[in-house]
């Protein structure tokens, strides 16, 4: 949704000493970058640039909810004077940087902007995502998992993002991709015009790292293939060894998925608006008692047709992003690369 | 192949091919050379598939109760056999402990106990190849063996050593239950480990000032995302209604309409540091006499929050409180529905 065909890219760079001195001179912002403490790299609110983790691959939780918080007052509900009601609304104004989201989480985002701001707009995503610039950093060195090359990605990918930035040397090329980044730039006078060498070294970086991801997994087979696997075998077996929690969907970059409740307390009621997941028995739970997903077996097989079926057959693109977090953190090691395989292959 | 893992896909595969068992649950190789997975086995010509070696981490025995809660298909019938399942020391306490609940009858397992000189844990395994520069991206191949008071890792053909404390799981180091309590068939030699647990962890937690200790736990629990990992994998969280899931209450056709309504939400959804520590305090409690410490659930945790601090605090309690020790004893009652005249009430204010 902020990507602006109009808009043409231009390529600058920045020498990484004055990084810090940039994400200073952002002082309307609050800017969200990647933090290591002890040994759980996450997204944090960052106060000093000097903090900021950008080593690793990626975050154990994606950035999505910074824009989509697991946990939201959509309202509050106080008592007034006698019989009389006050309603408080959220006010969104913040302006959000995210400072160094990969590309595959971006995406993430990029997809969410279909869901939430398509033929049903939510107002409270449209506003806090309308408030937030997505600065990227392109990657460098995939992990093991990651499989962003299958389901539509790159290393590289630029959807979502205001600006690419690659690690080039000493210096990170910056391609300034919207409106909202070409405003951060020539905020400061650090940024300077990449020249052709520079250009050259980008170029090199980004095929290096689309080297590096050998694998190449035949996602796309799969929303012809789903059409007659329901009442497969497959589902079954595979889903044994789940759990049955939600770690992969809390952690992942594309599941939206959420619940409304009223909290009383003894003088307000809150609505508030948090995740959910379709791993959880109380998931699709109905007030008869009845539950249309009863066991592992058909929750597991809903995620796989949600990302890969059902999101395909509305919005024509997978909605996986094959960031391989579901993999990496599983307790019980469930290896969705392996389901694509071995469901293409089927 | 070691003479263990032989032994063990030799029996399996006798028992499925006569149709004993129904499946077996053992590990095979997981999704990259650092991990071992849970695997269930239902054919005799797949037990080639089983392994055996210290990656084995993982405590099967909480699925014994999967089955159990599974709604059978239309036109499904039950398999009544019984599930030949694999079992280290540590895992058999949980074994022990859910046939001491009723929640699985002997009759329904057969177990395949094997002694245990320790696990690894597969994320400080990652952090020590990374310091020898070994990324998990270029890692093909990778054996891990026991050697004394190191462990012996062959990665891609080069031989490296790391002493035991550097990598393997911390629930090992004061292991005092390494040998199965209860086995069908036990596989390997007897292995002598501690006899006495430590609890200098939880005793460098108990000695900090109020504050600090409140501190301290508020920001591990504001780290929580409320997954639910820690307790999904614990073997002995087996209920179908869970009173930290507000809305997940076991409905019937005569459950009344007043009572799905008046259901008490225990529990909220939105996630913040007070409602995730009554998540975690509150299962904490319902563990108490009743988790063996397998340090499943600091290990599921996505967000590296140290939940062996707690349930080896529990098991501690238990132990100076009440002279008990969860998970050894079939025929012992539950620590919590037992009352002696003499048990102390000194927490009763």
């Amino acid at each position: 949704m902020t990507s602006s065909n109009s808009f043409k890219a231009e390529n600058f760079v920045i020498k990484k000493e004055d990084v810090a001195q940039f994400l200073k001179g952002l002082s309307d912002y609050t800017i969200y970058a990647p933090v290591q403490e002890e040994d759980t790299v996450l997204f944090k609110v960052i106060q000093n640039p000097d903090k900021i983790a950008l080593h690793i691959t990626n975050t154990v939780k994606s950035p999505k909810f910074v824009v989509l918080p697991q946990t939201e007052t959509m309202l509050k509900v106080t008592k007034g004077k006698e019989n009389s009601i006050k309603i408080d609304e959220p006010v969104l104004d913040e302006k959000n940087i995210l400072f160094g989201i990969r590309p595959c989480d971006a995406r993430g985002i990029a997809i969410l902007d279909k869901v939430f701001s398509g033929d049903y707009k939510d107002p409270y995503y449209v506003k806090r995502r309308a408030n937030t610039i997505m600065i990227g950093l392109a990657c460098t060195d995939p992990h093991r998992n990651c499989f962003c090359t299958s389901v539509g990605g790159a290393p590289d990918s630029t959807d979502g993002l205001d600006m690419l930035w690659t690690d080039i040397g000493d210096l990170y090329f910056v391609t300034v991709l919207t409106k909202k980044g070409m405003k951060l730039v020539k905020e400061t006078v650090i940024f300077s015009k990449a020249t052709s060498e520079n250009t050259r070294v980008m170029n090199k970086v980004h095929k290096t790292a689309h080297e590096k991801i050998t694998e190449k997994l035949n996602a796309d087979a799969l929303p012809k293939k789903l059409e007659n696997l329901f009442e497969d075998k497959y589902w079954d077996e595979v889903s044994m060894k789940c759990l049955g929690c939600g770690s992969c969907t809390y952690l992942c970059p594309t599941c939206y998925c959420f619940d409304i409740n009223d909290i009383e307390y003894r003088d307000k009621v809150k609505r508030v608006r948090t995740w959910d997941s379709c791993q959880f028995s109380s998931y699709t739970i109905h007030t008869s008692g009845h539950n249309p997903r009863p066991n592992k077996e058909n929750r597991m097989r809903n995620r796989v047709y949600h990302k890969y079926k059902y999101h395909h057959d509305n919005y024509n693109e997978l909605g996986c992003v094959g960031c391989g977090r579901c993999i990496t953190y599983c307790p019980v090691d469930m290896n969705l690369k392996a389901t694509i395989k071995e469901l293409a292959e089927k | 192949m070691s003479d263990i893992e032989g032994n063990i896909q030799a029996k399996a595969k006798k028992l499925l091919k006569d149709g004993t068992i129904k499946y077996f649950i053992g590990y095979e190789n997981g999704s990259d050379p650092l991990h071992t997975t849970p695997c269930f086995i239902k054919k005799a010509e797949d037990v080639d598939k089983i392994v055996w070696n210290p990656l084995c981490v993982n405590n099967l025995a909480g699925y014994l109760t999967h089955d159990k809660k599974r709604e059978l298909k239309k036109g499904e019938e039950e398999d009544k056999k019984p599930i030949g399942i694999l079992v280290k020391g540590c895992d058999s306490k949980s074994l022990v402990q859910l046939l001491s609940e009723h929640r699985i009858e002997k009759d329904e397992v057969i177990i395949f106990g094997v002694p245990c000189d320790g696990v690894i844990d597969p994320k400080k395994l990652e952090k020590v190849l990374k310091d020898k520069n070994l990324s998990v991206n270029t890692i093909d191949s990778l054996t891990i063996q026991h050697d004394g008071k190191n462990y012996t890792v062959k990665v891609n053909g080069k031989k490296y050593s790391f002493p035991k404390d550097k990598i393997e799981m911390s629930k090992c180091s004061d292991c005092t239950q390494p040998n199965p309590i209860i086995s069908d068939e036990t596989f390997g030699e007897k292995v002598k480990k501690s006899d006495k647990k430590d609890y200098k962890t939880v005793e460098e937690i108990e000695a900090l000032p109020l504050a600090k200790r409140w501190k301290f736990w508020s920001d591990q629990f504001a780290k929580c995302i409320r997954c639910s990992a820690c307790r999904n994998v614990c073997p002995v969280c087996y209920c179908k209604e869970c009173v930290v899931d507000s809305a997940d209450l076991v409905i019937t056709p005569q459950t009344t309409s007043s009572e799905k309504a008046n259901k008490m939400p225990w529990l909220e959804k939105n996630v913040d540091p007070a409602e995730n520590m009554f998540f975690h305090l509150t299962r904490m409690m319902h563990m108490a006499g009743r988790c063996i410490n397998c340090g499943e659930c600091e290990r599921a945790c996505p967000m590296n929050i140290p939940l062996s601090l707690l349930t080896k605090k529990l098991e501690k309690e238990v132990k100076e409180m009440f002279d008990y020790e969860a998970g050894i004893d079939v025929e012992a009652k539950p620590l919590l529905s037992i009352f002696e005249e003499d048990d102390p009430g000194d927490f009763i204010k």
